[in-house]
């Protein structure tokens, strides 16, 4: 399945508005989003939200970023890297835009069990 | 009451390893806990609330109410205020306690620092 076949499936979760994969620049690679979507801002968050992160990571010397939120008025934001190459730098991350954060762990599990398939469907 | 008596009961909660208020452009305040540089945390709290708090505007999502960091073992917290961020190291299991006790103490933090709420 193409990645944004499988981006598609992701969200047919309850509670995702929209879902996009990108590239550490913040270039999108994929993506699939309800209406009031906008995955190419969406996209944009991914850089300076993910290098920032990895600076504090450092700091507490725990290992690489497993997720980043970020909760806005209106909706939160889900920042999952696809890979350790990912959190340490390289690779992709994938977006949420989410109903609300009671939706979260209910995006984690789905995602945590498409994993595979996702990174299969990614670009080389 | 001075801000680290505010601060005090969140920093004696259950998995909190450090919590900080820093000012919105990287310069700490108060810090209670140990192990951390306190001068790194508040620059790259404040760094990662800017880069959302810019996104904000390009999303139309609202401001940003807070960032969650999630490593391994911690998560690491960021709660804006007007001019001032609180910035709360917890254990991974008692994040979501942690959140909560952090939102209950904005307030009166806010006052404390005199940001308006």
């Amino acid at each position: 399945m193409s990645l944004d076949s499988e981006l598609r499936v992701l969200l047919d979760v309850r509670g995702v508005t929209s879902v996009c994969v990108v590239g550490s620049d913040g270039v999108l690679i994929g993506g699939a989003e309800g209406a009031d979507g906008d995955l190419m801002r969406v996209a944009e968050l991914v850089p300076s939200a993910l290098g920032s992160s990895r600076v504090l990571a450092g700091l507490l010397g725990d290992g690489e970023v497993t997720q980043a939120l970020v909760e806005f008025d209106r909706a939160p934001v889900l920042l999952v890297p696809l890979s350790a190459e990912t959190a340490a730098g390289g690779g992709h991350v994938a977006v949420f835009t989410l109903s609300a954060v009671a939706d979260l762990g209910r995006v984690r599990f789905r995602l945590k069990t498409m994993l595979p398939r996702l990174i299969a469907a990614l670009p080389v | 009451m001075s801000v680290r008596e505010v601060l005090r009961p969140l920093s004696e909660t259950a998995g909190v390893m450090a919590v900080q208020v820093s000012t919105r452009d990287g310069l700490a305040v108060e810090m209670i806990g140990h192990g951390l540089r306190a001068d790194v945390l508040a620059a790259e709290t404040a760094a990662v609330l800017e880069s959302s708090r810019s996104a904000a505007d390009r999303l139309m999502l609202g401001e940003p109410a807070y960032v969650s960091v999630a490593l391994p073992q911690y998560r690491l917290l960021c709660f804006p205020l007007e001019s001032h961020v609180l910035a709360v190291v917890v254990g991974e299991d008692d994040a979501p306690a942690a959140v909560e006790l952090a939102l209950g103490v904005l307030p009166r933090l806010a006052a404390e620092m005199g940001d308006p709420t």
